[in-house]
C-alpha cells in the first residue's frame, strides 16, 4: 500500500485529523459489524462474523468424546480452544501452522469462554472450539472470541450468559474503541476486553489484555468504553441469533 | 423451578440455551433448536460389540436413533445375556460377537440394553475367521469368502443400511 509506506517513511503519523479517525469514524464508533450463523454444515455450530475489515469463522464440535482419553476429566467437560490465522489473511504471507501469538491468544480466549460454558454438565467430554481468521485488520482475537460464543450459542452447549468482546486503543493521546489496523500499529496503546453478559447487563470481566502505556484515568475510561462497544456487539450477536433462530422455529411448525 | 435449559443462580433463573421459553406448572424450560442429544429409557441406539464376557456384552454407543448428531459421552452400555433373546440363550457368543454392530432399545436409566424385538439386534457382522463381512442366509450368517457359518441374534435390518 502506497499510503502506508508514506507514513513510515515519514515516521510520525497523524491518526486523527479534525476530531475524526482515518476511516471516518468517531472516538467511539464501532467498526460496521455482520454475523451470520449456522455457516456450516458438518460443525454442530458456527458463524461467520465481519467486524470491519476482520472476516472469521468460528466452528464448534460436542460435546464429543475426547481424544486422547487421559485429557478427559471425570467431573467435567474440557474446553479446547484453537485460534489461527490462515496464510493469506494478513499482507505478508504468515507460515501456517502455531506460533506464539496464536498459542497465547487460543489460552486467554478458551479461558474467557471457560467462564460461560456450563462444563460440569458434561463429565468425561470435550467441547472443541475453533476459530479461523480469513482476513485480518486489527482485532482479530476480539472478533473470533464474538464468533466463537454465537457458535457456541449455535451449537446448543449451555452457557451461563454470552461473551461479547471488543478494545480500545490510545492513538494520539485519545482514546478509540475499536481499533483498525493503523491505528493499532501507531497507537500508544491497545486494550482488548471480553466481557460476560447476561439479561442484557455486563456481569464481569472474562479476557483482560493490555499493551502500551496508559494512566490510571484513562484505563477507567477505556474501560466504560469498552462496556459501552461490547454492548453493541451483543446486540447485534443477539439480533443474529434470533434472526437464525426465527427461521428454524418456522419450518418446524410447518413438519406437524 | 427450573426446567430444562434453565440454571439457578442466587435464586435466579436464567436461559443457558438459546430457544423457545415454556411454563408450564411453576416449572420454566428452554426448548431448544439444536438440542445435544441424551440417552434416556426406550431409545434405540446403535453401537459396536467391544467386550463379551460369559454372561454379558459391553456396547460402545455411537448415536441415538432420530438424531444426526453426536451424543455426549457415555461409558459402555451392558447387554445381558437375558435381554438377547425371547428364548432361553446359554451362550453370548449365540447372539453377540466382538465387533458387531448392533441397534438395541435402552431399557432403564443406567444403561442397560435389549435386542429382544424383531428388528434389534446385529446388523453388521464380521466372520470370525477370516474377517470378511458375513451375509444373512436364513436365521444365520454365512461367510462369502471362507463358508463359515455363524449364529447371531439377526435384525430384521440385517445388511440393509439403515436401522
Amino acid at each position: 500500500m502506497v499510503s502506508e509506506d508514506l507514513n513510515r517513511l515519514s515516521g510520525d503519523i497523524q491518526l486523527i485529523v479534525d476530531g475524526k479517525r482515518l476511516d471516518g469514524r468517531g472516538f467511539d464508533e464501532l467498526r460496521p459489524i455482520n454475523i451470520k450463523v449456522g455457516v456450516l454444515k458438518r460443525a454442530d455450530g458456527s458463524c461467520y462474523l465481519e467486524m470491519g475489515k476482520n472476516k472469521v469463522v468460528a466452528a464448534v464440535y460436542g460435546p464429543r468424546e475426547v481424544h486422547p482419553r487421559h485429557l478427559a476429566d471425570p467431573v467435567k467437560a474440557v474446553v479446547r480452544y484453537r485460534y489461527s490465522m490462515a496464510p493469506f489473511s494478513v499482507e505478508e504471507r504468515k507460515r501456517p501452522g502455531p506460533d506464539r501469538r496464536s498459542i497465547e491468544i487460543s489460552k486467554v480466549s478458551r479461558e474467557a469462554i471457560e467462564a460461560v460454558v456450563m462444563k460440569e454438565l458434561f463429565p468425561r467430554s470435550g467441547i472443541d472450539v475453533f476459530v479461523e481468521v480469513l482476513q485480518a485488520d486489527a482485532g482479530t482475537r476480539t472478533a473470533c472470541l464474538n464468533a466463537a460464543s454465537v457458535a457456541l450459542v449455535d451449537a446448543g452447549v449451555p452457557m451461563r450468559g454470552l461473551i461479547s468482546s471488543v478494545a480500545v486503543a490510545k492513538v494520539d493521546d485519545v482514546l478509540v474503541l475499536d481499533p483498525m489496523k493503523e491505528e493499532d500499529n501507531y497507537g500508544q496503546a491497545d486494550i482488548p476486553f471480553a466481557f460476560f453478559i447476561r439479561n442484557d447487563k455486563i456481569e464481569s470481566i472474562a479476557l483482560l489484555q493490555m499493551d502500551g502505556r496508559v494512566s490510571r484515568d484513562e484505563f477507567k475510561e477505556a474501560l466504560e468504553m469498552a462496556k459501552r462497544g461490547a454492548m453493541e456487539i451483543y446486540q447485534m450477536q443477539k439480533e443474529a441469533i434470533k434472526a437464525e433462530y426465527m427461521i428454524e422455529s418456522e419450518e418446524v411448525n410447518s413438519d406437524e | 423451578m427450573p426446567g430444562k435449559g434453565v440454571y439457578e443462580e442466587d435464586g435466579k433463573l436464567f436461559a443457558a440455551t438459546a430457544g423457545k421459553v415454556r411454563i408450564e406448572e411453576k416449572t420454566i424450560s428452554v426448548e431448544t433448536v439444536k438440542e445435544i442429544p441424551e440417552l434416556g429409557k426406550d431409545d434405540v441406539v446403535i453401537g459396536r460389540v467391544v467386550d463379551t464376557r460369559n454372561s454379558f456384552a459391553m456396547v460402545e454407543i455411537a448415536r441415538k436413533r432420530g438424531s444426526e448428531r453426536a451424543l455426549r459421552h457415555y461409558d459402555r452400555a451392558l447387554l445381558h445375556i437375558s435381554n438377547m433373546s425371547k428364548d432361553y440363550m446359554k451362550n453370548v457368543d449365540d447372539a453377540v460377537k466382538y465387533w458387531d454392530i448392533v441397534v438395541a432399545r435402552v431399557i432403564d436409566n443406567s444403561l442397560r440394553l435389549s435386542i429382544k424385538e424383531k428388528d434389534l439386534g446385529v446388523v453388521r457382522a464380521i466372520c470370525s475367521k477370516c474377517g470378511s463381512r458375513l451375509e444373512v442366509e436364513k436365521d444365520k450368517l454365512k461367510c462369502p469368502e471362507c463358508g463359515n457359518v455363524e449364529k447371531r441374534k439377526v435384525s430384521a435390518n440385517y445388511g440393509k443400511g439403515e436401522w
